[in-house]
């Protein structure tokens, strides 16, 4: 027997949060979650497996358009052409309470009550799924001890949306741990919600979180896929991770506190991306950079600034039968410059220093002052109230003074450190 | 720090060069030079030498890099001395040095403050804006204040930190900004703003593009209600359906179940019916009309078997003929050959004569004693001529010889003494002269005589052919001739062609009626196949047979008034004789008695075969008559021809022929022209030689022997005049060369004698062969060659002769071996010997072709008889193989008789029938009805056709209702699954959805750069106002009093007036008045620059940077006033600050000379 054990499919959610996406291949990114469902269904059909177990969050929520739950129905139908059963908890996005029931059933798919956990025996198959949806989003207690007790002479397959004990930037829901779940005697726990990948436990009973299929903001780095299990004699013969995303994510720093030039830093750049997308060169590799450290570099971005950006981009397009989208580069540089020695100067660029000392000296000052100089830009939508001028932190504005200090001297002296040249 | 001395050890083009800037390091310093002097790189090492040599230096070029060194005495503020030595390279580069002595280094590194002390701690870039000072520089600081509008914090900002026009870095940044975002309605484009907009319209596609889960609820369930709605109302029309089937298929198998009971019974009462096969009848049919047509056929084919033989006896081979028909068609190809072979013989024949005459004329030229033969004879041959020829030229030499030593005598002798020949009378030579003249007066005519002979040959020629083309002899045949009038002619064609036009009509008559006789003939025989029948002819003809032999017994043996008549009895009685006459006509009436009909249509047809054979037998003799005619027009034809000597042809023939006549006689006449040509010039060439001749013979000169030709006269007549020339010249000359004659004339008469005796030996040589030549002793060299042109002549007239004569015989041998092949054919055919081959051989080929065409038709006629024997036995086969099919028909049907099978055939038809209907009636119930036929007569015991009508009508009535019904019930159910299926799981939605976080993204990525240019904007705006405000004062006081030494009063001092929006610099006039730095002229605005920049030197020294200040070329393109000026006020700052001036203009030299004192201005010449 094999099945596919899969969670937070997260339909129709789109790429959050991106900084970016100019120069994006927008047609390669356009349904991307949609794109990783037809790809485990073709999977599934392609492994010939038995059972696909879905373990929560398939919507991002209550849908605001029809045609994703419709779009999930004709996947389903797909499965049940082929002959696979499909087993569904939902989880703290498309809880009960959360998704308005309205598609018809599709045979072959069977949806755990919210109510009660309980279990599914397939006979034929050597194989008893046991589990329980959220009726809400918020399920702060565990379902675990509930669940039935484990089919005798079965595969025991136990599905849980969970948080288990605590997993950093999820919300604790349906709260449980290693220890209870194998005092359930089952073979296999299929868990959702986290997204990224863990096998919490290899075996009795193996304990997988398989992350979500695909990763829907920059931070969701990595492969993203599902779990192919094969089942000989009611024990775990094979179990594999295959990857199915459409864009996998990457966050990269670079130091470039000992690089010199513009095409030093593209080389490490590209040597670095090499190395990543070395497993997977048939798909998008999505890139935010981060380049850190002190380097003359910075002087050049101060003076013509987009050059960085500008350098690591035609290093990506030099990137040879791999895809590579970059989505961002960040930079937290600064240049070799005696601050100190230059605020005592008491000509031009000595009045320049002090005064971006004067204003950042004083949080609620530099409050004031970036309110009077940024307030043009008002009513942003509330999707962009990360980057609303209104709700910059002290320490952005700080970084964006010392910008400008940077651009500033670069842009009245050409260059901007002080010190020797030898 | 200060510097008082430069090292220049190795370092652009200076090796151990020290500049000395004088002790105090203090004071103007004026370093100049001419071009190439090495300024540049004098520069260049003050600032090199104070934060080291770069990597890619410009100095290198003399030395190498590893060598370069600069060294440096400075002083800082505190009076303290350094000596430091630079080097190129990596690492510490900076040392301390013994520069005045041997320049060796400590090795010491500088410590850092040391070197603080030297940069003040600036960058290069930094020291190089602030306190270095280009022409160009100046001038963008001095056009910077005109530009600036005033604003003076940017004038003392830029003058602070040397940097260069404040206003458009500002304006650069906030650009940069309203790049990327500008407030407002006049920020469409810029690219926040469009990801706004964007986002919004995204947005907006995003709401109307989703589909509500209610909205789809509602639209389910709509359609699920207008599918249960239609599938009731099929239902029920299903059903209705199935039962109007139901009575359909009982009302068509009832039919069918009474058909399948009545061939059940058929067929139990034809149980004993043989079943034939269902083509029996057809292949009876086919039988008997197979045997009557072969029947018939047979008997045709015996017919015209009977009818070829008689075709064929009528065929008479003409076999003699055949038998020499190879000859008579090889005779007939040898005709076509006769009239060349006569064509060539009359040419030959010509040539032979002409030739003939030639060479006699040609023989009598040269010796008109002698025969032909013998002067042919007497014709050199080639090794003759050859010998011949060189005699003549050893004469020719001799004589030449003779004549140049005579010549030569005659010129050196007397001529007094010379015996000269006379001359001819004057007479005689005047008649050569008109003789000569004449003759070659007449050299057309005698060119003409020679072309002549061949035109005539070939006029012969083709009088010849012409003569042949029309079959005749010669000139005195076609002269014979008396040709028809074409009038003549017509009349005769019209007349044979009407003959022929009138027998070709009769004989078609005849083959009509031969036609209609053989079909008589035919049905004839067909009415006697079945025995004779008598007529009423044959009857009429017994009973007057039989009246006539009464008439005869009574006569005889009643009345006695006639005696017996033997012709009657035929040697019988005459009694026994009538009585078998009444027995025959008896018989013959009873015989037509029993046939009729037969009787009539054999009367009918024997008088009309009669009609027939009397008609042709007419036309018969009609053409006998008509061919007698034609013979007789032949005859008289004939006899016109003969009687006007023409050839024996028909008329349209002769019409063709006689046409080719005037040709001929054109021909003719040419011939005859040209001959009377002939004659009339050879009788001029007489009279010119005769008159030659008489001319030659009366100079006494010459004697012709009277038969030389025009041709040797002339020559001898040349001869004599080139001698009678040749004497008057020594007549001429005799009188001048006697003297010297004489005095040589024993010398040369010996050479004469021997000459004379030279030349009399190669005449005594010669005689003989002049005498072969049939010329006298004394004939000359040229006489000589003539005479052999003339043998050449006749040789070749003679040649001419003899081929002539060759192709005669051959044109002869050829005509006879045709007579000889003709005569061996009518010898052959027993014919006469005929007076003209051609038509002989044409009358010939008629026969024969003739003589082939009755072969040819008795073929034909065999073969047909062979094709009728082999289609009568084929019928006969035919008829015999149709009774045997006959036969076997009747035993398959078990009859004796062919009569029988008719009846037999209609009864198996009936079985087989019922079989059919049988059969078709179960495989008919089986495909209308999937019940058996059990169930179907149980299903229809109880109905009848008015009930099953009735349920059919109330069936239709609830059918149609629902059919009406149904469409509309469908049309809601297609409503509402278009409606639900128009709702699919495509992306629209989501789509929408990724392009608001497209544009989400995209504001994120441009929110970063247009914060930091607005930021940046804001630090220099502000840093602007607070600069200005802080060293506004202090500037402006310093920068007045340097402005006012520079403007030598002019300007007492610079204000900020801050009446406008933006404080602006202001100078004040000595006068009070105030103008503004964008209104000055650029050299005042330079000053300006220039005392903003000392001042602002000024408030960093006072901040504890002191550097040197260095001004390359700044006043090049000041006038000496202005320069003057200048120099004294950085003669003032440089009581505090040292100022290093480079310059390659030695006015300026001179000028800081004349304007600054001594102890202030130190000059470093390069």
């Amino acid at each position: 027997m094999r099945f596919i054990h899969a969670s937070d499919l997260h339909i129709d959610s789109p790429l959050h949060g991106l900084d970016s996406y100019d120069g994006a291949p927008v047609e390669r990114l356009r349904g991307a979650s949609r794109q990783a469902l037809i790809a485990l269904v073709d999977l599934a059909i392609k492994q010939t497996v038995h059972i696909v177990l879905l373990a929560g969050d398939i919507y991002d929520g209550d849908w605001a358009d029809f045609r994703t739950g419709l779009f999930f129905r004709d996947q389903m139908l797909r499965l049940r052409r082929a002959g696979i059963l499909v087993f569904i908890v939902k989880g703290n996005h498309d809880a009960a309470s959360q998704i308005t029931r309205q598609l018809p059933d599709v045979e072959g798919v069977h949806v755990f009550s919210s109510h009660t956990a309980e279990t599914i025996d397939l006979e034929a198959l050597g194989v008893a799924v046991h589990g329980r949806s959220f009726p809400h989003r918020q399920v702060p207690e565990d379902f675990v001890p509930h669940y039935p007790a484990p089919v005798a002479h079965r595969f025991n397959i136990g599905m849980l949306h969970t948080s288990l004990n605590g997993r950093e930037g999820h919300d604790p829901y349906a709260p449980t741990s290693v220890e209870i779940l194998c005092d359930r005697g089952y073979d296999y726990f299929a868990l959702g919600h986290v997204h990224a990948r863990e096998v919490v436990r290899d075996a009795n009973p193996r304990i997988v979180f398989p992350g979500n299929l695909q990763g829907r903001r920059a931070k969701e780095t990595g492969p993203k896929g599902c779990e192919l299990v094969t089942v000989e004699g009611g024990v775990i013969a094979d179990a594999e991770f295959v990857s199915l995303e459409v864009v996998r994510w990457h966050q990269l720093r670079l130091d470039a506190s000992n690089i010199q030039t513009i095409d030093a830093l593209a080389k490490a750049f590209a040597d670095q991306m090499h190395k990543l997308t070395a497993d997977a060169r048939d798909r998008l590799h999505a890139v935010r950079l981060l380049i850190h450290g002190e380097s003359p570099l910075h002087r050049m971005e101060a003076e013509q600034p987009g050059t960085i950006t500008a350098a690591i981009q035609a290093a990506t397009q030099d990137l040879e039968e791999v895809e590579v989208w970059l989505e961002e580069v960040r930079l937290d540089m600064r240049s070799p410059f005696d601050r100190a020695a230059s605020a005592n100067r008491t000509d031009a660029s000595g009045e320049v220093v002090r005064l971006v000392d004067a204003i950042g000296g004083d949080d609620d000052a530099l409050k004031v002052w970036f309110g009077k100089q940024l307030g043009e830009m008002k009513n942003l939508p509330g999707s962009l109230a990360d980057v609303d001028p209104d709700n910059l932190t002290v320490e952005a504005m700080r970084a964006y003074l010392a910008d400008a200090e940077a651009t500033v001297l670069a842009q009245l002296f050409g260059v901007v450190s002080e010190g020797s040249s030898q | 720090m200060r510097i008082r001395k430069l090292y220049l050890r190795a370092f652009g083009p200076f090796s151990n060069r020290v500049l000395d800037f004088g002790g105090t390091a203090q004071g103007l310093v004026l370093v100049h030079g001419p071009n190439e002097a090495g300024k540049s790189s004098t520069l260049r090492a003050i600032s090199d030498l104070r934060f080291g040599i770069p990597m890619q230096s410009k100095d290198d070029f003399v030395h190498e890099p590893s060598d370069m060194r600069i060294g440096g005495e400075f002083v800082d503020r505190h009076g303290k001395d350094y000596a430091l030595l630079r080097r190129k390279g990596r690492g510490v580069t900076l040392v301390f040095a013994d520069l005045r002595g041997d320049g060796q280094t400590t090795e010491m590194p500088v410590p850092p403050e040391v070197e603080a002390l030297l940069t003040c701690g600036l960058t290069k870039q930094a020291y190089e804006s602030m306190f270095g000072l280009n022409h160009q520089r100046l001038r963008e600081g001095g056009q910077a204040l005109q530009k600036g509008e005033g604003d003076i914090g940017a004038a003392l900002f830029e003058a602070s930190a040397g940097v260069r026009s404040i206003p458009q870095v500002l304006e650069r940044l906030e650009g940069s900004a309203r790049k990327f975002f500008m407030p407002g309605a006049r920020g469409k484009n810029a690219r926040i703003n469009e990801a706004l907009a964007a986002y919004e319209d995204s947005h907006n596609a995003f709401k109307q593009a989703q589909v509500r889960p209610a909205q789809w609820a509602d639209l389910f369930k709509k359609h699920q209600a207008a599918a249960e709605a239609l599938a009731s109302g099929e239902g029920k029309r299903v059903e209705l359906s199935s039962k109007l089937l139901l009575i359909q298929e009982l009302r068509a198998v009832a039919p069918l179940i009474s058909t399948i009971d009545n061939s059940m019974r058929l067929l139990s009462d034809l149980a004993s019916v043989t079943l034939l096969s269902e083509s029996a009848p057809t292949e009876r049919a086919a039988a008997e009309s197979g045997l009557s047509d072969a029947q018939s056929n047979a008997r045709a084919a015996s017919a015209d078997l009977a009818l070829e033989q008689k075709h064929l006896d009528e065929l008479t081979p003409d076999t003699p003929i055949l038998e020499v028909g190879p000859a008579v068609k090889r005779l007939a190809a040898s005709a076509e050959s006769i009239g060349q072979h006569r064509k060539d013989l009359a040419d030959a024949l010509i040539e032979v004569e002409l030739e003939t005459g030639r060479v006699a004329f040609l023989a009598t030229r040269i010796d008109a004693s002698l025969g032909t033969v013998q002067v042919l004879g007497k014709a050199p041959t080639k090794a003759q001529k050859a010998q011949v020829d060189e005699l003549l030229r050893g004469v020719e030499l001799a004589q030449r010889a003779l004549d140049q030593h005579m010549e030569s005598e005659r010129q050196g002798a007397d001529p007094s003494a010379k015996a000269i020949d006379p001359l001819p009378s004057a007479e005689s030579r005047a008649a050569l002269r008109v003789a000569q003249e004449e003759v070659a007066r007449s050299d057309q005519d005698l060119k003409r005589l020679v072309a002549l002979p061949g035109d005539i040959k070939a006029a012969q020629r083709a009088a010849a052919a012409a003569l042949d083309a029309v079959g005749l002899v010669d000139e005195a045949a076609l002269r014979s001739i008396h040709p028809l009038l074409d009038a003549q002619i017509d009349s005769v064609i019209a007349e044979q062609s009407g003959n022929l036009s009138r027998r070709n009509g009769y004989e078609s008559r005849i083959g009509a009626i031969t036609k209609a006789l053989e079909e008589d003939y035919a049905h004839r025989e067909r009415l006697l196949e079945h025995g004779v029948v008598a007529t009423r002819d044959d009857v009429s003809a017994a009973r007057s047979h039989r009246e006539l032999g009464w008439a005869l017994v009574r006569g005889t043996y009643i009345d006695g008034t006639n005696p017996p008549s033997a012709d009657y009895a035929g040697g019988g009685l005459l009694p026994d004789v009538y009585e078998k006459a009444v027995t025959h006509a008896d018989q013959l009436v009873d015989a037509l008695a029993k046939d009729t009909d037969r009787a009539a249509q054999l009367q009918g047809n024997k008088r009309r075969i009669d009609s027939l054979e009397a008609d042709r037998e007419k036309l018969h003799r009609d053409i006998e008559e008509l061919d007698e005619a034609e013979r007789t027009r032949q005859t008289a034809w004939n006899q016109m021809l003969s009687a006007a000597n023409l050839p024996a042809q028909p008329p349209a023939s002769l019409r063709d022929w006689q046409a080719l006549l005037p040709v001929a006689r054109a021909a003719v006449d040419a011939v005859q022209t040209k001959l009377d040509e002939l004659e009339r010039i050879r009788r001029i060439e007489d009279a010119l030689a005769t008159s030659l001749r008489a001319a030659i013979i009366s100079t006494g000169l010459a004697a012709p022997t009277g038969s030389e030709l025009l041709s040797t006269l002339s020559a001898m007549a040349a001869d004599l005049d080139r001698t009678i020339k040749q004497r008057e010249a020594a007549i001429h000359n005799a009188e001048g060369t006697e003297v010297e004659r004489e005095r040589q004339g024993q010398l040369r008469a010996a050479q004469m004698l021997t000459l004379t005796t030279a030349l009399q030996t190669a005449k005594i040589a010669l005689r003989p062969v002049l005498a072969s030549l049939l010329l006298p002793e004394i004939a000359s060299v040229s006489v000589a060659r003539a005479r052999i042109v003339e043998f050449d002549d006749l040789v070749d007239a003679n040649a001419r002769l003899t081929s002539a004569e060759t192709k005669k015989r051959r044109a002869e041998q050829g005509l006879s071996v045709v007579a000889e092949s003709a005569r061996a054919i009518w010898e052959s055919l027993g014919d006469k010997e005929p007076s003209d081959l051609r038509l002989y051989s044409e009358h010939l080929s008629a026969r024969l072709a003739a003589a082939e065409a009755v072969r040819t038709e008795r073929t034909l006629a065999e073969h047909a008889m062979a094709r009728a024997r082999i289609s009568e036995s084929d019928h006969e086969k035919t008829a015999s193989r149709h009774s045997e099919a006959i036969v076997a028909l009747c035993r398959a049907a078990n009859v004796e008789s062919a009569s029988l099978l008719p009846e037999a055939e209609v009864q198996s038809r009936r079985k087989r029938q019922a079989q059919e209907d049988l059969d078709r009636s179960h495989r008919q119930l089986v495909s209308v009805s999937r019940h058996s036929i059990e169930a179907l007569r149980a299903l229809l015991v109880d109905q009848d056709t008015a009930r099953m009508d009735a349920d059919e009508a109330i069936c239709q009535r609830e059918q149609a209702s629902i059919d009406k019904e149904l469409p509309a019930l469908r049309g809601r159910e297609e409503l509402a699954r278009h409606q639900l299926e128009a709702i699919d799981g495509s992306d629209v939605a989501s789509a929408a959805r990724e392009a608001m976080e497209r544009a989400a993204a995209s504001v994120r990525s441009h929110m970063s750069p247009w914060i930091r240019s607005r930021i940046a904007h804001a630090v220099l705006a502000e840093a602007l106002t607070r600069f200005r405000d802080r060293a506004q004062g202090p500037m402006l006081l310093a920068a007045s009093g340097y402005f006012h030494r520079m403007t030598r009063g002019e300007f007492v001092r610079l204000l900020s007036d801050d009446s406008g929006a933006v404080p602006s610099l202001v100078a004040e006039r000595s006068n009070g008045s105030r103008i503004r730095a964008e209104v000055m002229s650029d050299g005042t605005a330079d000053q300006l620059h220039l005392a903003l920049r000392l001042a602002a030197v000024d408030i960093r020294r006072s901040a504890g940077i002191d550097l040197p200040l260095v001004l390359d070329d700044v006043l090049m393109t000041s006038d000496e006033e202005r320069t003057g000026a200048t120099l004294e006020a950085l003669a003032d700052f440089a009581r505090e600050n040292q100022v290093i001036v480079f310059t390659h203009h030695r006015h300026i030299v001179d000028v800081a000379v004349e304007h600054v004192t001594g102890d202030t201005l130190t000059l470093v010449p390069l």
